[in-house]
C-alpha cells in the first residue's frame, strides 16, 4: 500500500513517522470500540424484531420497519469493519516504512 | 386475561401499553447511541484520514465517509420511529383525556339536574323506595338472610353475577358518579349549575369525591353509622412467619414480643423485628401486603439499612370489614369513608401509631404500599408533611383525588374491572403518578371469588409480577429505586395490629 499522496500525513514528503503510527493505532482503537457498539445496538434491535407482542396492522409495519432498521446497522457495522481494516492496512503499511 | 399493561400518567401526558414505551425508549436509545457514533467517526476523521474519500475506495477516508453517511440514516429512522410512537400515544392520551373531561361534564350536569330535581324524585319516589326495602328486610329476615335493604332477587343476581359490577363501563360511571355527588347536593341547595360547575374538578376543584364522601358521612353519622373512635395497636407473631425468603421474603429467627426497647443510638425502635431480606420488585412489595387471616395483623413495617440511617417500607392491607355499624376494627367502613372525605380515619391514625411504634422517625425515608382502603392510607401518607415519604405504591386504591407531590415517584396499580379506585373519583390535579392498568379478565371468566374479582389482592398480585417483567423504563427505574432505598443487605419486620377502643 502507497501511503504518500493520500494526505494522511502533514508532511507528505518526509514520509510516515512514529507519530503518523500512534495516530492510526488510536484511531484504531476508536473504530474497534464503535465497532463493538453498533455489534450490541443491532442485537438488542434484533431482540425487539423477535418479540411477538405486536398484532395489528400497524404493529406489523412496525416490525418491517424494525427489520430495516437491523439491516442498517449491519450496513453501519460493516462500513466501520472496513474502516478498521483500511486502518489495519495503514499500520501495516507505516511499520514496513519506518 | 391479558397481560398488556397500558401506562399513563407520571408527568407526561401519553398513554399506551408498556411494550409501547419500551419500544420508544429503545428508539431514543439507538438515536442517542447513533448521535454518540457519529461524534467518535468525526474523532477519527479530525485524526487525519485524508482530503478525498472518493478516489481510494478501500481507505480510511472512504470507509469513515461511508460510515458517516449510513449512521445519518439510522438518526433519522430511529428518530422517525420513535417519533411515531410518542404520536401514537399522545394521540391515544387526548382521547382518554377528552373522553374522561366529557364523562365529568356530563356527570356534573346529570348530578346537577338530579340534585335540582331531588325535592319532587323524593316525594315520587321516597315511598316506593320505602316500602320496597321495608319489604326487603321483612322478606331477607324471613328466608333466614343477612339483613339487606336489597331485594332478595336483586342481591342474588349481583351475588351470582359478580362481573356486573366489574364491567369497565360501570367502573367508568362509578368514576363518574363519584366525582358528580356534589354537584347533586349543590343542585338540590339550589346553587346555579355555572357556579356548581366553577366549584367542581372542572373548576377550581374545591369540591369532588372527599366533599361527597364527607356529605356521606355526616348523613351516616346522624343516623349513628360510620363512627370514629379512638384506635390501639400492638405488635404481634404473624401466623405466617416460617414461609422463609421464598415465600413473602420473611423469615424467621425469633419469636416476637409485644414491648418496645431503645436501640442503637438511642432511638427507640420495636422490640420483636424479625429478618427480612429485601423486596426485590413491586410483586415482592405487592406479596408482603399483610392480611388479618394470614399474618395476625392489619400493618407490616420493615426496616433496612444501618441503624443510624435506616429506609422504612410499611404494608397496609385492605377493608376488613364491610358492614357500616360500629366494631372493634379500624379497617371498616368508617375508615373507608373518613379516608375518602380527607378526615383522619380511624385506619390512618393505627398506621401512624404503627409507624411510632416501629421507630420510625419523620425525617427517615418511608414507602408506604397499599391495598384498597391500605392504598388510600398509603397515599395520604404520602400527602402527609409528617413523614419523609420517598416513593409509593397502591394496588386497587381509592385515592385519584388525594394530592400527592407530583414529583414523587409513585405507582398507581388499577384493574379496567375494579370498582373501587373509581369510588375515589376522578385524577387530582397534577397528578404525577404512574398509573398502570389492567384489563384482568379481558372477557375471560372471573378466577377470584366474591363480588369484585378485580379486586382481590391475588389478581393485584398477578399484575405486579407483569410489572417486574415489564420493559417500561419508568417501571424499570422505579425498581432501581427500590431496591437503591432498600439495598441488598438483611432487614426486619413486623407486623402490627390495630383494635379500636371506646
Amino acid at each position: 500500500m502507497t501511503l504518500t499522496g493520500l494526505g494522511l500525513f502533514p508532511d507528505e514528503d518526509a514520509g510516515p513517522g512514529p507519530a503518523d503510527l500512534a495516530r492510526l493505532r488510536q484511531q484504531r482503537s476508536l473504530l474497534t470500540g464503535l465497532r463493538d457498539e453498533v455489534e450490541a445496538a443491532g442485537r438488542r434491535v434484533a431482540t425487539q424484531e423477535a418479540d411477538g407482542t405486536w398484532r395489528s396492522a400497524a404493529q406489523r409495519a412496525y416490525g418491517r420497519r424494525l427489520t430495516e432498521l437491523a439491516g442498517e446497522l449491519q450496513g453501519v457495522w460493516r462500513a466501520v469493519d472496513d474502516a478498521l481494516s483500511a486502518a489495519d492496512a495503514a499500520i501495516d503499511a507505516v511499520k514496513a516504512e519506518l | 386475561m391479558t397481560d398488556d399493561l397500558t401506562i399513563s400518567g407520571g408527568g407526561s401526558s401519553l398513554v399506551a401499553t408498556d411494550t409501547v414505551f419500551a419500544e420508544m425508549a429503545t428508539m431514543r436509545r439507538l438515536q442517542g447511541d447513533a448521535e454518540a457514533w457519529q461524534s467518535r467517526l468525526a474523532g477519527v476523521r479530525g485524526l487525519g484520514v485524508g482530503a478525498a474519500p472518493g478516489w481510494q475506495p478501500d481507505g480510511l477516508g472512504a470507509c469513515v465517509f461511508t460510515a458517516e453517511r449510513a449512521v445519518d440514516q439510522i438518526i433519522e429512522h430511529s428518530r422517525e420511529v420513535a417519533d411515531r410512537l410518542g404520536e401514537a400515544a399522545e394521540r391515544y392520551g387526548r382521547l382518554e383525556d377528552g373522553l374522561q373531561a366529557s364523562l365529568r361534564g356530563t356527570g356534573a350536569w346529570l348530578g346537577h339536574a338530579l340534585g335540582t330535581l331531588a325535592p319532587l324524585l323524593l316525594r315520587s319516589l321516597a315511598v316506593p323506595a320505602v316500602m320496597v326495602a321495608g319489604s326487603s328486610l321483612l322478606a331477607n329476615a324471613a328466608l333466614g338472610r343477612s339483613p339487606s335493604p336489597l331485594p332478595p332477587l336483586v342481591a342474588d343476581a349481583l351475588r351470582d353475577n359478580p362481573r356486573r359490577l366489574s364491567n369497565p363501563a360501570v367502573v367508568a360511571l362509578v368514576r363518574t358518579l363519584a366525582s358528580s355527588a356534589d354537584d347533586a347536593a349543590l343542585g338540590a341547595l339550589g346553587v346555579p349549575y355555572p357556579v356548581a360547575a366553577l366549584l367542581g374538578d372542572d373548576g377550581v376543584g374545591a369540591l369532588g369525591a372527599p366533599s361527597s364522601a364527607l356529605a356521606v358521612l355526616i348523613a351516616a353519622r346522624t343516623a349513628g353509622l360510620l363512627r370514629e373512635t379512638p384506635v390501639r395497636v400492638h405488635q404481634v407473631s404473624p401466623p405466617g412467619a416460617g414461609r422463609g425468603p421464598t415465600g413473602s421474603g420473611v423469615s424467621v429467627g425469633r419469636q416476637p414480643g409485644p414491648a418496645t426497647s431503645t436501640g442503637p443510638g438511642g432511638r427507640t425502635a420495636a422490640g420483636g423485628m424479625l429478618p427480612a431480606s429485601p423486596p426485590a420488585g413491586v410483586a415482592a412489595l405487592a406479596e408482603r401486603i399483610p392480611s388479618l387471616t394470614d399474618d395476625g395483623g392489619q400493618v407490616r413495617v420493615e426496616r433496612y439499612g444501618d441503624p443510624e440511617h435506616p429506609s422504612w417500607l410499611v404494608y397496609i392491607g385492605g377493608t376488613v370489614e364491610w358492614s357500616p355499624l360500629a366494631s372493634d376494627e379500624p379497617w371498616d367502613m368508617a375508615s373507608n369513608v373518613a379516608a375518602v372525605a380527607e378526615q383522619e380515619a380511624g385506619s390512618y391514625r393505627a398506621v401512624q401509631q404503627a409507624l411510632h411504634a416501629a421507630g420510625v422517625r419523620p425525617g427517615d425515608p418511608l414507602v408506604p404500599i397499599g391495598h384498597s382502603q391500605g392504598g388510600l392510607i398509603a397515599a395520604q401518607l404520602a400527602a402527609s408533611a409528617d413523614w419523609n415519604t420517598v416513593g409509593l405504591v397502591t394496588f386497587g386504591a381509592p385515592a385519584g383525588q388525594v394530592v400527592v407531590p407530583a414529583e414523587l415517584p409513585a405507582i398507581a396499580v388499577e384493574h379496567a374491572e375494579d370498582i373501587v379506585p373509581a369510588l375515589g373519583g376522578t385524577s387530582a390535579e397534577g397528578d404525577g403518578r404512574l398509573y398502570v392498568r389492567r384489563e384482568v379478565f379481558a372477557g375471560a371468566a372471573a378466577t377470584a371469588d366474591g363480588a369484585l374479582p378485580a379486586h382481590q389482592l391475588v389478581e393485584y398480585r398477578g399484575t405486579a409480577e407483569l410489572i417486574d417483567e415489564s420493559p417500561d423504563p419508568r417501571l424499570r427505574d422505579f425498581r432501581a429505586r427500590l431496591h437503591d432505598l432498600v439495598g441488598d443487605g438483611e432487614g426486619q419486620t413486623g407486623v402490627w395490629r390495630a383494635d379500636r377502643v371506646g
